[in-house]
This record gives structure tokens, sequence and C-alpha cells, in this order.
């Protein structure tokens, strides 16, 4: 080649660089939301080289093991660059750029057209579905993924033109790699298997011990993935997978989601579907029917890509298509490849679709873009404030109340606060009723504290309060408190946390202070508690008695309501759980004062203190 | 050649994004600490300090005022010093000419924190401006809830659908 002819071959694919980082230059500013802070976690959970093959190798978020897209990645940055995102976008960037590189790469080797290798990479960066891939540093497991796929295929494509052995091999080993970075590699072979037999029949054979690893990586994830699905991933074989087909084809061509962002009337983008869709089904056909296969290779691409997520009915995912595009892209591409040799009148209608796809594509995405970046950012303040909070009441409960139910579900959910050290960080329980429970996602009674004591931790001085109406944090501690008493007071918890220092106002007398989520009880002790509504009320009583050497022989434990002796129980070493029913004249009653004793107590040596149980909760149902 | 160009520049680009910068931990945000949002005398029009009004108050009326209830309720950010020198609460409100003609007499009480103020008793319509002093003992903390009952009032449906008491226009702790 030329000098001028490299200098050429060169800015062909700088051109769907330099558009990619325009479009996406953006993206740039993306912190981390939802997932990223679980595995942001990762680091954090080895402690010793042994801890590296569980942390590698442990199914997590739905039994996937994606090692180099999640682990790997996951770990390396956090340890190298911690909270910074830049890192982590700039490396996702770069993968996408390789990306770009091998689909126009490929679209040229597969139609020989130079047009047709700048335009496919850049119909493929239009692509919404690309969305959280550039936005969302936990679906960087997508980029990667499409790396693996496209260079094990373009791989396949040069051993075909020029049989060389290290492209097999090479072919091989990534394609083997690929499986580090997620499942969806073993939909390689049938990608391959699908070339070969469209356009190089002599490669079927050699191409089929492939499917050994697939199968194989599949038989081992059935065995290690969990055999009760998440909710949403249940896989439903029926007449639904058409339906999910037909939604990611229509999500694929982007304009029928363009209403959602811009003032158009929705047949607009409608019909700029039907038209984009009919015309590329109708230019396979015809290309299919003059036996130039490259294009319904596009279509297969998208189909055998997108099989394994279509039985999954309940979890559409904007994301699904992002991959499967790459085979539309090849085959528009080729398209106005095509009709740009066809004369003029064919040259005005592809540049027509064209315009529409990219009118339906650019605006959409920058907005979607900067949407998601500002509301990471809004984590970013909401994440950056509860910690400055817990900077400056340290020991203290950081109540949050107003908070947008987006940002709990992407900043708080995870549990960003524990890869700080903060532990105590809950929800009011009115900002905890604003938030439309997703059980797919979580449970956000995990994160509320019951109003009895958010106001036991309010007087007692051991929480604070803050607003996240504003993206800075304002403390409201003392209208919050004043809130709190005029809303709450009186009101007793029917569930005491024995082990929470929130309660400690609810145990009377004969109590140790709150340890390690218990509380010891001396030889006698009393606690408050709510009463039961009706005259079927029962008492629960849970707690632990350590297995000790030198306590030996059964406790007798003894339990009274408002001075009314229930049945003794022996607890034995171990977890212990009583259920009492409560006497009939409790019922109705706001409070009951409950007394507990054992017939004697234990002093470890190396305690010193006369212990009688430790309890974990009292609850009365 | 150009086989091996392009793996080089899709391997390249894939591992330029690894060089390595120093760990960055969280970084901290600002926070609004104080007894931030909450006011020494209130507005009841006032949508910055609406939270403060705990119960009893109708929506806001000519963007100035709203009917209470027979009992209401608000939190006050003592005054600086208040818990040395004491405070004075000072309520302005207006009785309606129709409800003084119907309830002939109506008497206000006011309990703060856990002490009950003098009430007073007003038998005319018009504007009133209710001031008590409060004890200095009741003011140490971030916030007084002062709570204010009618031992008369219009029951819903009387006038509209709405119990009705004062029209309130202003709360407030001012310093002594």
């Amino acid at each position: 080649m030329t000098r001028a002819g490299r200098l050429r071959s060169l800015t062909l694919y700088l051109i769907p660089l330099l558009f990619g980082a325009w479009l996406w230059a953006g993206a740039r500013d993306a912190w981390f939301q939802g997932d990223d802070f679980a595995w942001l976690g990762l680091r954090d959970m080895i402690e010793s080289p042994g801890d590296v093959w569980r942390v590698f190798l442990t199914p997590m978020a739905q039994g996937t093991v994606r090692p180099l897209s999640e682990r790997l990645y996951f770990i390396l940055f956090y340890e190298w660059f911690g909270f910074n995102a830049v890192p982590y976008r700039v490396w996702a960037f770069a993968v996408q750029a390789g990306n770009l590189i091998l689909v126009a790469a490929i679209a040229r080797q597969q139609t020989g057209s130079a047009l047709a290798g700048v335009l496919a990479p850049v119909l493929w960066s239009l692509n919404l579905s690309l969305l959280y891939l550039m936005t969302w540093n936990s679906a960087y497991n997508q980029v990667a993924c499409a790396f693996f796929l496209l260079l094990a295929f373009f791989l396949l494509l040069r051993y075909q033109a020029t049989g060389r052995r290290g492209f097999w091999i090479g072919q091989w080993a990534v394609f083997l790699l690929g499986f580090g970075v997620m499942e969806l590699q073993v939909v390689y072979p049938a990608l391959a298997l699908g070339y070969a037999w469209l356009e190089a029949r002599s490669l079927v054979k050699r191409v089929l011990p492939m499917f050994g690893p697939s199968l194989l990586y599949l038989a081992a994830h059935r065995l290690a993935a969990p055999a009760t699905p998440a909710p949403g991933y249940a896989m439903h074989w029926d007449a639904s997978i058409c339906e999910t087909l037909w939604t990611y084809w229509q999500w694929a061509f982007n304009t029928t989601r363009y209403a959602a962002f811009m003032r158009v009337p929705e047949w607009w983008g409608v019909a700029a579907f039907w038209g984009l869709s009919l015309a590329l089904l109708l230019f396979l056909a015809w290309q299919t029917r003059r036996r130039n296969y490259g294009p319904l290779f596009g279509l297969i691409w998208f189909l055998v890509t997108l099989a394994p997520v279509l039985p999954l009915r309940d979890h559409l995912t904007e994301y699904y298509p992002a991959i499967p595009a790459i085979g539309l892209a090849w085959a528009a591409a080729s398209a106005a490849a095509t009709a740009w040799q066809a004369g003029w009148s064919w040259r005005v209608a592809a540049g027509a679709l064209l315009a529409v796809y990219v009118l339906a594509s650019v605006n959409p995405l920058r907005i979607a873009i900067r949407r998601n970046v500002e509301l990471s950012q809004r984590v970013k303040a909401f994440v950056g404030g509860v910690t400055r909070a817990a900077q400056l009441h340290p020991g203290r409960i950081i109540l949050i109340t107003d908070l947008d139910p987006q940002i709990f579900w992407l900043g708080m959910l995870d549990r960003p606060f524990r890869l700080v050290g903060i532990e105590h960080v809950y929800l009011t329980p009115e900002a905890a009723a604003r938030i439309h429970p997703r059980p797919e996602l979580g449970d956000v009674a995990e994160f509320a504290l019951p109003a009895a004591a958010a106001l036991a931790g309010l007087e007692g001085g051991q929480a604070v309060v803050y607003s996240a109406e504003e993206p800075r944090l304002k403390n409201v501690t003392a209208l919050y408190a004043a809130q709190a008493r005029s809303r709450y007071a009186g009101e007793r918890p029917r569930r005491l946390e024995a082990g929470s220092p929130l309660f400690s106002s609810y145990f009377l007398s004969g109590w140790y202070p709150a340890d390690s989520g218990v509380r010891w009880s001396g030889k006698q002790a009393r606690l408050r508690i709510g009463g039961p509504r009706d005259q079927t009320g029962q008492l629960v009583v849970s707690g632990r008695r350590p297995p000790h050497p030198a306590w030996i022989g059964p406790v007798r434990l003894r339990v009274g309501v408002d001075g009314q002796a229930l049945p003794e129980r022996v607890v034995s070493p171990g977890d212990f759980r009583f259920v009492y029913d409560l006497p009939p004249a409790a019922a109705g009653r706001p409070v009951l004062e409950v007394a507990v004793e054992v017939d004697r107590t234990f002093t470890p040596p190396e305690d010193g203190r006369p212990l009688g149980l430790a309890f974990s909760a009292f609850e009365v149902r | 050649m150009r086989d091996r160009l392009i793996i080089a520049c899709a391997a390249l680009l894939a591992v330029s994004g690894a060089a390595c910068k120093k760990r960055e931990r969280i970084r901290v945000g600002q926070t609004e600490e104080g007894a931030a949002g909450l006011a020494s005398i209130v507005h009841v029009a006032d949508p910055r300090t609406a939270r403060q009004l705990l119960g009893g108050f109708h929506e806001i009326e000519q963007n100035s005022w709203r009917w209470t209830e027979r009992a209401f309720r608000v939190a006050l950010k003592p005054p600086p010093r208040a818990a040395e020198r004491g405070a004075v609460l000072t309520l302005h409100f207006s009785i309606a000419e129709p409800l003084i003609q119907k309830l002939q007499a109506i008497s206000l009480t006011a309990k703060a924190g856990t002490m009950v103020l003098p009430p007073e008793t007003y038998t005319q319509a018009g504007q009133f401006v209710f001031t008590r002093e409060v004890d200095p003992s009741l003011l140490g903390g971030d916030s007084l809830t002062v709570e204010f009952s009618l031992d008369k009032f219009a029951a819903a449906g009387e006038f509209d659908g709405r119990e009705l008491g004062f029209i309130v226009t202003s709360v407030g702790l001012e310093p002594k």
C-alpha cells in the first residue's frame, strides 16, 4: 500500500472514532450509580490471597461470573483510582474505540466498501441502546463483550482471507478468554457457524468444535447459578419471545423512542420505524436473492446475540440490543454503500433514510446522556453529603429525609457508604413511604428506621437528620425532631432491636449496654414495649446463649408481662426464639412492661460481669 | 501489514486507559449545618417555613394567611441567648366577624413545650396580637414546639367543609 493509501485508510478509521468522541463526549462526566457500588465493594472483600479466587469466581448478580469485565475491572480500578470515575470511563471509551475500529474493519472486509466501513461504526454509535454502555460503569461488561466477539470474528475473517494459522489460533484464544467477560460469549460458535455456512462452507467443520466450550460453559453455569432466579429474571419459553424480539427490533431503530425525548407526534416515530425497517428487510431479501449473504449475516448477528435475552419477558433492558445492533449497522451500511453505487435516485433514497435515523438519534442521545450524567452527579453529591455528615457527627445515626426515590435506588440501595466505613444511614419513615416498592431491586424497609426508633434516637441525641431535597444536604434535626414529636409522640415500637442503641430508652433496668447486635441481661431485667392490637397477641423473645466451656447445664428463663408470669422455658446453648401467648388482659394496652429473669448468671473470666442471656429482639405481634 | 495495524490499534486503545493514578477517596460534599431551615418567626404563607407548621393549619389563602383548626401546632427556633433571657411568644391573628357573632367569646390557650401559658379571651372581631413570655428553661434546645388551642370554633360544615378557628398570619419567638 502506498503512503497515500495508508493515510486514506487511517482517515477512514479516524472518522468514526472522531464522530463517536464528539457524540459521547458528555458521558465522560458520569459518576457511579446503582450496581457500581456493589462492584466497588469487591476490593474490600479480598483480605487474604485465599479470598481472590472466591471473589473472582463466586457467582453474583443473578448467578453471573464475569471475572474480567466486572471483578477484575472494578477491583483493579478501585485499587488504583478509588472513587475517581474518570479512569473507568476512559478505559470503557478506549475499549469502545477498539470496537468501532473492529466494526469498521469487518464492514470493509465484508463489503469491500470504504463507505460501509465508515458508516457501520457511525450508525452503531448512534444507537440509543449504547447509552448505558457509555454512561454506566456496571455496563462495561457489554463493551468488553462486544470487543471479544468482534475481535474473534475479525480474526476468523482474516483466517478465511489469508489461511494463516495464527489468526485461527488467535480466534480460539479470544473466544475462550471471552467466557471471562460475559456469558453471551456462548453464542460465538453460532455466529461463526452462521458466517461459515453463508460465506465460507469450507470452514463449517472447523467451526463446529467451538460449540464444545460453549456447551461446557453452559453446563457449568447451570450448576453454579442459583436455582431460583431473581425476580424478573425468570425465563419464559412461549410466544412472549416473539413479543420481546419485536420490542427489541423496534428499539434498535431508535425512532419509536424519539417522541419520548422530542416534541413530535408519536406517529412520526412509528412511521419512521416502518420506513427504515421495511427498507432494510427488502434490501436483505434482495441481496440474499442475489446470493450476497453479507447483509443477511448482519441479521443473523442481531438474532443470535439477542437470543439469550429473548426469554426474559419481564426484564426488558435498554442496553440488551446494544451488541445485536452491530449486525443491523453492518446491514444498513452495506445497503447505503450499495445504493451509492446504484445511481442518484437510490443515493437520494438511502440518504433520506439515513437522515431520518440520524435525526431520530443525535438529539435524543445527547439529551439522554445529559440526563444520565446529571443523575450520577446527583448521586455523587448525595454520597459526598452523607460522608460529610458522618464526619461531622461521628458515631451518630444519619437519618435521611426528602430523598428523591430515584436517588434512593441509585445512590443508597447498594450501600455506597459502607465503602467509606459509614454503617448507620437510614431513611426517615416519611422518606421511606415516598418510595414506591420495587421488590425486583431490593427492600426499602431494610433502609427505613421505624418511627418510634427514629424518635428515640433523636430524643437520645443518637441521630441527626438531613434533608436531601437539594443537592447540598441540610441538617434539619431540630425541625424534624419537632415534627416527629408531634407525629409519633406516644407511639411505642412493637419490635425492639435489643442490640441497637436507638432502643436503649425502652430497656429499663438490669441490662448491659448494647454490644455487637445483642444486649446482655443481668439476672433480672425489665423493658417496655408497645402492646398488642387484639387478644391474639404474642410476645416473641429471641437471643443467644453463647456456648462456653465454663457454662454448663440448663438455664431457665422466666418472662412476665405486667406482673403476670408466662410459661418458663429452658435455654440451651445456641440461638433461641420463644413465642408466648400474651394474657388477654394485655389487649389494647398501649404499653406493656416485660420482666425477664434467669435462674442463674454466668461470669466469663475474660469479662467479669455476671451475665444472664444475650437478647437480640423482643417483638409483640 | 494492514491486519497487524488494525489488531495493534484495537489492542493499544484497549489498554491505553491503564495509566496509574493515585486512588481517590470519596469526595466529601458540603452540608448546611446549624438549625438550618428552622426560623424563630414563621410567616404562615412563607413556603420556606411551612414545615414548621406541625398541624392544625389549612392551606394558604390570598398569599398571606391561613385558617386554623381548633388546635394548631408550630415548631420555633429559640432566638439567640433565649436560654438565658427567655423570649416572647407572639401570635398575629384575626377573628372573623361571622365567627365571633356565632360564638360570642373565644379563649386562646398556648402550651410552650410542657408549660401552659395564661389564656386570653376575645369577644370582638378584628386583628390581634397574642403575646406571652416564655421561661428560659424551655428554650435550651434547638426548637420549641408551641401548641395553641381554642375553646370554641366552627365545626366542619358550619361555614364551609373545614373546621375553622382563627386566621393566622405569623407566629414567632422574639428576643427579650
